[in-house]
C-alpha cells in the first residue's frame, strides 16, 4: 500500500517538476531580484529597506505560493482525467483512496519544495545585500508551508469537479473566506440574524482559517514562536489535511470513472 | 441500511479538523495575547477619535504658515550616516549651528542631529564656506554630534525651514535624487536673493493606492505589503504636498502593521516639528514603545523628547521618564555610545551632576571604549563640572 502511494506521489512530485515549477522560480528570482534594486529609494535607511524588502519578498512568496497551489492542485488530477490516463492507473490492483493519497502527497511535495525553494532565494538574497540571517527562519517557513499544504489539499478536492472555472472560483473564494473568517463571523454576530450567524458559524469551522496561519511577519518582527504553539498549529493543519484527504478520496470514489 | 464508511471516516475527520481549530485558536490568542473583541473595540475607538480629531485641526498647511520660519533653505535631501550630504556642488554656506546641547563646546551630546534638525536653532552663515560631501568631511568641519539618530526617520530629513505654502517640507528619502539640487547662485546674497531649484518630478509619478485595495490586501494576508505600499504612496505625497493624505496614510500604516516603527517616528517628527503638538507627538511614540519594546530607536526618541533640552519639544520636561529611557537603551546588544552621556545630561539636568559625572568617568576609563568617544566623554565631565545648565 505505502509503496503504491510513494511511487504515484513520486511520479506527480516529478510531473510537476518536469512542466511548471522551473519556469515559476525564473520569473520568482527575476522579480526578488529586481526587488534589490526597486527599494533603493529608501536606501538611506537600511532598516526600512531591509523591511520594505521582506515584507514585499514574503507577500510575493505568499502570492506566488498560492498561484502555485492554484496551478499545480486544479492541474494534476484533472489532466489524469482529461488525457483518460486515469483509467489506466484504475486498473491496477489499488483503490482510489491510495491514488488520490499518492496524488494529494505529490502535490503537497511540489508545493513545500516550491516554496522552500522561493524562501531561500529571498534569504539568501538578503544575506547577500544586509549580511543578515532571520532569527526565525524555520517558523516562518512552517507556517508558509502549512498554509499552502492546505491550499494545495483544497485546490486537489476542488479540482474534482467538472468545470476548471468551478474549481478556481471555490479555491479563490475559500482562500479569500478563509483569510477574512473572524470578519464574517463578527459582522454575521453583529447582524443579528440567528439563522446568518448560525451559517457563519457552520463555514467557519469548515474553511481552514489562514489568517491563524499568517503570522511570518510577527515572527520576522517581535514573536518568539514556542514549540507548543508550532506544534498545536501542525496539529490543526495535520487534522484539516487529513479531512481534505478522506473528503477527497471519498469525491473520487463517488465519480463515475 | 449500511452506513457509508468513507461518508462516517469524513464526518470524523471534520469533528477533528474543527476540533483542533478550536484548541488551535484558543493557543494562538494566548501565545499573540489578543483578544479580538477588545482589539476590534480598540481599533474602532481609535478610528473615531482620530475622525474626530481631523475635524477639529486645522490643515497643516496654515499651521505651518503660522510658524514664521526665517530661512529660505528648503532642504530636503536625505541624510543617513553614510551619506550626509547630496551636494554635488560647492555648497559654501557654513551651519552654525546653535545645537540644544552642543552649544559652544564639542557638541557631543546634542539631543539634534546637525544634519536634520530645523527648527529656529540654525544660522546660516554665508561669508565660511565648507564643502558638503560626506559624512566624514562633515564631521571635520562641523563639530562632531555623538547621538546618531539616524536611524529615527525624521531625523534624516533635512527639513526646511520656511517652506512654499504648496509644499511644507519634503520627505524625499531618494539619496540619487538630483532634483533637490541648489542652483548656480552667489551665497554671498543670501538664499533670498535667489530661487532654489526644487522642482520635483516625483509628481508625475502617481501611485495612488486607494482605500479599497489596502483594505483587499489586508484580508487577503498582506497587511505587511498595505503598509509598505503606503508608506511609498505617503513619500510620493510629501513630494506633491499632499499633506493631509500623509497625515493619513502615517495614521493607518501602524494600524496594517503595528511594528512599522518608520511611520510612528516620522508621525511624532512632523506633529513635533511642525504642528507644535508636543505632547500627541510624545503619546504616539509610547503607544509605539507598547507595540514594539524592542527597538531601540524608540527609546532614544522617547527620552530626547523628555529631556526637552532647550524647550525644542514643547514647555514640559520630563526628566524621570528621559532617563528611564535612557536606561532602557541599555538593555539592547551594544547600545549607542551616546547613551551613557545622555544619561550623564538628564543627570545633570536633574541636577544629580555627581552621579553624571561618575557615569562618565567609569565610562571614559572603560578599555573597550573607542579613544574618541572616551575623549568626548572627558570633555563633558568638564562642561558638568563647570556648572553648564542642561
Amino acid at each position: 500500500m505505502f509503496s503504491r502511494i510513494r511511487l504515484i506521489m513520486w511520479d506527480t512530485f516529478l510531473d510537476v517538476a518536469r512542466h511548471k515549477m522551473l519556469v515559476v522560480h525564473l520569473v520568482f528570482v527575476c522579480i526578488a531580484i529586481g526587488l534589490f534594486n526597486l527599494f533603493g529609494h529608501f536606501s538611506t535607511t537600511p532598516s526600512l529597506e531591509y523591511r520594505m524588502i521582506q515584507d514585499v519578498g514574503l507577500s510575493i512568496i505568499s502570492l506566488f505560493g498560492f498561484l502555485i497551489a492554484l496551478f499545480i492542485g486544479s492541474t494534476t488530477l484533472r489532466d489524469d482525467i482529461q488525457r483518460k490516463t486515469i483509467y489506466a492507473i484504475l486498473t491496477l490492483p489499488m483503490g482510489r483512496w491510495e491514488l488520490y493519497t499518492g496524488k494529494f502527497l505529490g502535490t503537497l511535495l511540489a508545493a513545500v519544495v516550491n516554496v522552500l525553494i522561493m524562501l531561500g532565494i529571498l534569504t539568501g538574497l538578503l544575506y547577500i545585500k544586509f549580511g543578515i540571517i532571520w532569527a526565525g527562519f524555520q517558523w516562518v517557513a512552517l507556517f508558509m508551508l502549512l498554509e499552502f499544504a492546505i491550499m494545495t489539499g483544497m485546490v486537489l478536492l476542488f479540482s474534482l469537479t467538472n468545470s476548471l472555472i468551478v474549481c478556481f472560483s471555490l479555491s479563490i473564494f475559500c482562500v479569500l473566506l478563509g483569510n477574512m473568517a473572524e470578519h464574517v463571523k463578527h459582522l454575521a454576530f453583529e447582524a443579528d440574524i440567528p439563522l446568518l450567524s448560525f451559517a457563519t458559524d457552520v463555514v467557519y469551522w469548515l474553511v481552514p482559517n489562514f489568517g491563524y496561519f499568517n503570522i511570518k511577519y510577527k515572527i520576522l518582527k517581535d514573536l518568539a514562536v514556542s514549540p507548543s504553539f508550532a506544534m498545536w498549529a501542525i496539529g490543526y493543519a495535520g487534522c484539516y489535511l487529513f479531512f481534505l484527504l478522506v473528503a477527497g478520496s471519498w469525491a473520487l470514489n463517488k465519480k463515475d470513472l | 441500511m449500511k452506513p457509508d464508511k468513507h461518508l462516517l471516516l469524513l464526518f470524523a475527520a471534520l469533528i477533528l479538523s474543527a476540533v483542533s481549530q478550536h484548541f488551535y485558536v484558543g493557543q494562538y490568542r494566548r501565545e499573540m495575547r489578543t483578544d479580538q473583541t477588545a482589539s476590534r473595540e480598540l481599533a474602532q475607538k481609535q478610528a473615531g477619535a482620530y475622525l474626530q480629531s481631523l475635524s477639529e485641526t486645522q490643515p497643516i498647511h496654515e499651521e505651518h504658515d503660522k510658524d514664521g520660519h526665517e530661512d529660505d533653505h528648503v532642504a530636503s535631501h536625505t541624510h543617513s550616516a553614510d551619506k550626509t550630504h547630496d551636494h554635488t556642488e560647492e555648497c559654501e554656506h557654513d551651519h552654525e549651528h546653535e545645537h540644544h546641547l552642543t552649544a559652544d563646546a564639542t557638541g557631543t551630546i546634542s539631543a539634534c542631529s546637525s544634519r536634520t534638525c530645523s527648527d529656529g536653532h540654525h544660522k546660516h552663515d554665508h561669508t565660511c564656506r565648507h564643502k558638503h560631501a560626506a559624512a566624514s568631511d562633515t564631521a571635520k568641519v562641523v563639530k562632531p554630534v555623538a547621538l546618531d539618530v539616524s536611524g529615527v526617520p525624521g531625523n534624516q530629513l533635512e527639513i526646511g525651514k520656511k517652506p512654499p505654502a504648496s509644499m511644507p517640507f519634503s520627505l524625499c528619502t531618494n539619496p540619487n535624487c538630483k532634483s533637490h539640487e541648489h542652483a548656480d547662485h552667489d551665497h554671498e546674497n543670501g538664499h533670498d536673493a535667489h530661487e532654489h531649484a526644487h522642482s520635483h518630478d516625483h509628481a508625475s509619478q502617481d501611485p495612488s493606492i486607494t482605500p479599497g485595495f489596502v483594505l483587499l490586501l489586508r484580508e487577503l494576508g498582506f497587511a505587511q505589503l498595505a503598509a509598505n505600499l503606503l508608506w511609498i504612496q505617503m513619500d510620493a505625497d510629501s513630494h506633491r504636498g499632499l499633506w493631509h493624505r500623509v497625515e493619513v496614510a502615517l495614521e493607518l500604516i501602524p494600524a496594517l502593521d503595528p511594528t512599522f516603527i518608520d511611520a510612528y517616528l516620522l508621525r511624532s517628527f512632523l506633529l513635533d516639528e511642525y504642528m507644535k503638538k508636543h505632547d500627541e507627538a510624545l503619546q504616539i511614540l509610547e503607544n509605539a514603545v507598547k507595540q514594539v519594546p524592542n527597538r531601540i530607536e524608540l527609546w532614544q526618541q522617547i527620552g530626547i523628547f523628555c529631556l526637552n533640552h532647550s524647550g525644542r519639544h514643547g514647555p514640559k520636561r520630563r526628566l524621570e521618564r528621559a532617563l528611564e529611557a535612557f536606561n532602557m537603551m541599555f538593555r539592547f546588544y551594544d547600545p549607542p555610545p551616546q547613551t551613557t552621556r545622555l544619561i550623564a545630561v538628564t543627570l545633570t539636568a536633574m541636577e544629580r551632576r555627581e552621579e553624571a559625572i561618575a557615569i562618565l568617568q567609569k565610562s571614559a576609563d572603560a578599555a573597550d571604549r573607542p579613544p574618541d568617544q572616551q575623549q568626548i566623554d572627558r570633555e563633558m565631565i568638564g562642561r558638568i563640572r563647570s556648572g553648564e545648565k542642561f
